[in-house]
């Protein structure tokens, strides 16, 4: 992210948002003529460590940025869907953090033993039982279990190296989605450190397709 | 030979489909006013509801031959082609209205004749693009445009609603041609779908598949606007003249809607030379408490649409009954994907096909759950239908296609907040757009 090139509008690219069936119910409904109307939400999840540094504390992910949602269409039209200026203070968070990988935003999964991966990381100085027992993972909201964690990535590791669990962040969790009504969920994983410390991560939505 | 002859002749012969008007249908085959009612629990209500319209009150054909004041009596229509020329029309109620302007021929009739001082409904559908336009209490001006209090128009080939809590040109803020028993419908021997008929009080609510009411009433006791009813299935109609027992089968087997504040239990209609008026006058050998209302809740698969479930319920769903795709030149809305779920049942094998060339389904037969891929260009609006006949189930998908206007994306970029700090780990970023021509 943070070596990528600025483009000929200045903006430097993040990533491609996904559009997310049946996440925008409001927009299906102002809009019940229009093409897909049912995928009109996006969501895409940024995740600041990565960022660059930008007139921040010392080190990356550290600044103020603005973000641009620039919307393209088929026939090449753009339209910036307009700017949102953040102020990221990596140095000073306080929290776990980290994000689900599996399922993707907007990702249609079937099965006994959909295996939901994701990874968690806390500051300095802190550290996340390798248990797994204070990481929770939530479908619609409601606890269904947790990870197991502790596993090895070397991206992470190499990425965030020096933090108490930087070679055990990743955990997984196998989701029996045959017990999900085939339609729209969410998920997300709720994160406490030793000191109690917590934070959600990762929400998103995705479908159910058995 | 004696129209009421050819009636008895083809009652045994005619295929059971969705009502249509020239070579367009009158709203998709799965669209509520097509949907049969008769096996349907009774509303709660039912009771109650019959007796504030008026249990001992006659059924009335509110349509016929002939004239009444000098005038044909019914509600007219009239079909021209997708070359009428479009007149302004300028209305009361503006903001609940579809713009103009409206294929109003001059030669347009008026419910009620060019005098009436009642409701002045007038009807027009377009033949070569399937649009109904409906207007109320409509006026013809010299310089050959319109006022009316209300327009609506509707295209017949979707199954889309009025905006919740607009009226149309009626005031349920639903169709009245759908509504109508026509002539033509009778001498086929078969009307397939709901009639509209009035109440002389109506509850200051509304139910799917209404979009309007119009009453300052607040006792339950009263109908919302909406509310469907039936005539019993135990009432015997073999007694009755063929043109009214044509009328008397549909209203129990697809019942009528109650649309409009007006007198009670007059069913509506558009008049016709054929009418034998002295057949229909036998509807006032039924009293109210031949009806009964119906709950007809399970049909709704969306409250912003008129689509029904189909088949048996439960067993086969599609997880979308509509579609909608935009052309515009070359470009034209990617295929989109419903799946295919069967429940309680495994191994059942299905057909899906399109009713118009320009759509497409892939696969068209399968075994168990599937992924359809339906794909569109440009032309006419139609539907894929998913039969699975060894459970006697299916499940239909309107595909409503349409030119689209270029155009850039617009949308709305909604979180994070603007200005906000303090932010560390993952952030989600999140928001909308148009998908119109993606």
């Amino acid at each position: 992210m943070g070596n990528e090139p600025t483009a000929s509008n200045g903006l430097v690219f993040i990533g491609n948002a996904t559009f997310v069936d049946d996440s925008r119910s409001d927009v299906q409904a102002t809009y019940p003529n229009a093409p897909l109307n049912y995928r009109g939400g996006w969501g895409y999840m940024l995740l600041t460590n990565l960022l660059p540094n930008s007139g921040g504390a010392a080190g990356p992910g550290n600044g103020s940025f603005n973000l641009h949602a620039i919307a393209v269409n088929k026939s090449g039209g753009t339209f910036d869907l307009g700017t949102r200026t953040v102020t990221v203070d990596n140095a000073q968070a306080s929290k776990p953090f980290g994000t689900i990988d599996t399922p993707a935003q907007g990702a249609t999964i079937s099965g006994n033993a959909y295996v939901n991966f994701g990874w968690a990381l806390t500051q300095s100085g802190y550290n996340i039982p390798v248990d797994g027992s204070t990481i929770t993972v939530m479908v619609d909201g409601v606890a269904v279990g947790h990870p197991t964690y502790n596993q090895y990535r070397s991206d992470i590791a190499t990425f965030f190296p020096g933090l108490a669990n930087s070679n055990g962040a990743v955990g997984f969790f196998y989701l029996d989605t045959t017990t999900l009504a085939n339609s729209v969920h969410t998920i997300s994983w709720v994160v406490y450190d030793n000191q109690g410390r917590g934070d959600g991560i990762g929400s998103r939505y995705f479908t159910v397709e058995n | 030979m004696p129209r009421g002859t050819l009636a008895l002749l083809c009652l045994a012969v005619v295929p059971a489909q969705a009502q249509i008007i020239g070579s367009c249908p009158v709203f998709p085959a799965n669209n509520v006013w097509n949907a049969r009612v008769d096996t349907l629990p009774l509303d709660a209500k039912s009771a109650a509801y019959v007796n504030t319209i008026g249990p001992t009150s006659p059924g009335h054909a509110d349509f016929g031959s002939g004239l009444y004041n000098g005038a044909p009596i019914g509600i007219p229509y009239i079909a021209v082609p997708g070359s009428q020329p479009k007149v302004a029309v300028s209305f009361q109620y503006a903001s609940e209205s579809d713009p103009g302007p409206y294929p109003i021929p001059p030669n347009a009739p008026i419910e009620g004749g060019s005098s009436s001082t009642g409701d002045r409904h007038v009807l027009v559908i377009d033949q070569t693009n399937c649009i109904l336009y409906e207007m109320f209490a409509a006026y013809p001006q010299t310089d050959g445009s319109w006022t009316a209090g209300s327009g609506a128009v509707f295209n017949l080939t979707a199954n889309n609603l009025r905006p919740s809590t607009w009226t149309s040109a009626d005031a349920a803020g639903l169709p009245i041609f759908p509504g109508l028993a026509r002539y033509d419908e009778v001498a086929a021997g078969a009307i397939k779908h709901a009639l509209r008929f009035t109440a002389p009080q109506t509850q200051k609510a509304f139910i799917w598949p209404a979009r309007h009411q119009a009453s300052s009433i607040t006792d339950t006791n009263y109908p919302p606007m909406g509310q469907r009813f039936r005539l019993k299935a135990s009432f015997n109609i073999a007694s009755f003249s063929p043109q009214t027992r044509v009328v008397l089968l549909a209203l129990q087997q697809y019942g009528m809607i109650l649309t409009d504040n007006g007198s009670a239990w007059y069913v509506s209609g558009a008049p016709d030379p054929g009418w034998d008026n002295n057949q229909l006058h036998e509807l006032s050998q039924l009293q109210g408490t031949d009806f009964e209302a119906v709950d007809e809740s399970s049909l709704m698969v969306d409250p912003n649409s008129a689509a029904v479930s189909s088949g048996t319920p439960g067993v086969l769903s599609l997880s979308r009954t509509s579609l909608n795709f935009g052309y515009s030149g070359s470009l034209v809305t990617s295929p989109q994907t419903v799946p295919v779920t069967f429940n309680g049942v495994s191994g059942v094998s299905w057909t899906a096909s399109s009713n118009q060339p320009n759509i497409t389904v892939s696969p068209t037969a399968g075994t168990g759950n599937a992924v359809l891929q339906i794909s569109a260009r440009a032309g006419l609006s139609g539907a894929v239908t998913v039969s699975a006949p060894a459970v006697s189930a299916s499940g239909q998908v309107q595909v409503n296609v349409a030119s689209a206007v270029p155009g850039n994306p617009y949308g709305s970029f909604d979180t994070p907040a603007n200005n906000s700090s303090g932010i560390a780990g993952a952030l989600p970023v999140t928001g909308w757009r148009s998908i119109a021509s993606k």
